[in-house]
């Protein structure tokens, strides 16, 4: 009996071994899964900070855009007409920037979202806003395919609003050259798609003080 | 006794059995080790570039556009007189006319590089594609300085007037030293409002 145990010991060692590869695998796979986990992480943080500040830069190139065109009475200058409609496949491009609404920033009291990113008569969810569908500038990032990632979307509207505390015979009649009374009151939306199915929302109001000295570039 | 004798004989051969088990999976699982570590290290440069690329970018963005130039003229900028005087690369001059342009800093170079006026560096108007923007060394670069920790080199690159006239855009990247890895690149597009 006590030498058929003495025999039963003898895998003891192979035993321990296998035991102990089997322990440095699981350590081993564990490693090798953090590392996978922290490289995406990494990656996912990257393109999420990249894609922030594209959408970031966006909504600065479209307020360079709105001062150097709010002074436009029917809009873009540049526009041949027929480009009022938000077609999403339908615009003007200024240099690298694809115009879909020619009104946009057109110095006139409305608060008509449909009107100024989507197709006119389409309902628009403001949580949608902007999307390829609903948009009113695109800055495309890609030579072959202007919508295809990288592309920068961007809403703008907004209202011609009274400004707190003042009376309308301020803004009215009056060549405004000091930007009393009135103000509009608009908001920028920019939606940046990058690579790898990145996404980034920047959100803004943007209150230019309406005065006589506005311009008309484009 | 006889028996027992010939069953030390077995430990011995098992015990070098095992040894040799475990020696090669040892092996592997150090390989295994290895490959965890360059990951972990790769994820760690992922990481830190990107970290001094948005650093870089929140400071260029606290700038006012006309205080750009004045980092051109930088110790590093001026110590380094090479294929590029000037940022002419940098330059796309849209501005003929009656849009006003910003104010240059260069030698006063007229250099157009987007001559259909789409947005995108037309190719063969010079060897430097996409307005200039991904050039990450020394001497392409409009301008670039070490990180503070020395890790990395940062570059900048600004291409003025893209993507339309009195907006800048501008490209952050990140490389680290005496790598081969892609640089992290960032950009932003200033305008000279806010």
């Amino acid at each position: 009996m006590e030498k058929r145990i003495r025999n039963n010991e003898e895998g003891f060692v192979l035993v321990v071994a296998l035991v102990t590869m089997v322990l440095l695998t699981v350590f081993g796979i564990m490693a090798t899964r953090n590392t996978s986990i922290e490289l995406n992480i990494a990656g996912n943080e990257k393109v999420a900070k990249q894609a922030f500040y594209q959408a970031d830069g966006a909504t600065e190139a479209s307020i360079e855009l709105i001062e150097e065109n709010l002074g436009c009475p029917i809009g873009f200058q540049s526009a041949s007409g027929g480009f009022d409609n938000n077609d999403p496949n339908t615009f003007f491009s200024l240099w690298g920037i694809d115009v879909f609404d020619a009104s946009f920033a057109y110095a006139e009291t409305r608060n008509d979202v449909a009107h100024d990113v989507a197709v006119v008569g389409t309902s628009v969810d403001l949580s949608e806003v902007p999307s390829p569908a609903a948009r009113s500038l695109r800055l495309p990032g890609n030579t072959v395919n202007r919508d295809a990632v990288p592309v920068t979307n961007l809403a703008v509207w907004g209202p011609t609003e009274e400004d707190v505390g003042s009376e309308v015979t301020m803004g009215a009649g009056y060549d405004n050259p000091a930007g009393i009374g009135y103000s509009i009151a608009l908001q920028i939306h920019a939606q940046h798609l990058g690579l790898v199915n990145s996404e980034s929302i920047v959100q803004l109001n943007w209150r230019h003080k309406i005065t006589s000295n506005v311009q008309c570039n484009y | 006794m006889n028996k027992w004798n010939r069953e030390q004989g077995f430990t011995l051969v098992e015990a070098m059995i095992a040894l040799f088990i475990l020696m090669v999976g040892i092996m592997s699982l150090y390989t295994m080790q290895i490959a965890a570590i360059q990951g972990n290290q790769t994820s760690n440069r992922i990481t830190v570039s990107s970290a001094w690329a948005q650093n870089q970018i929140e400071g260029l963005m606290m700038k006012d556009l006309k205080e750009l130039p004045a980092v051109f003229s930088g110790p590093a900028y001026t110590a380094r007189s090479g294929a590029y005087p000037g940022k002419r690369k940098a330059q796309v001059n849209y501005s003929d006319g009656d849009i006003p342009s910003l104010d240059r800093t260069d030698d006063g170079r007229a250099f157009v590089q987007d001559t259909d006026k789409n947005g995108f560096d037309d190719t063969g108007v010079d060897a430097i594609p996409n307005f200039g923007l991904d050039a990450a060394t020394a001497a392409s670069a409009d301008w670039w300085e070490p990180s503070p920790d020395g890790r990395f080199n940062l570059y900048y690159n600004f291409a003025i007037d893209v993507p339309f006239p009195k907006v800048v855009t501008v490209r952050v990247l990140v490389q680290e030293v005496n790598s081969t890895a892609p640089p992290a690149a960032f950009t932003y597009i200033k305008d000279d409002i806010i």
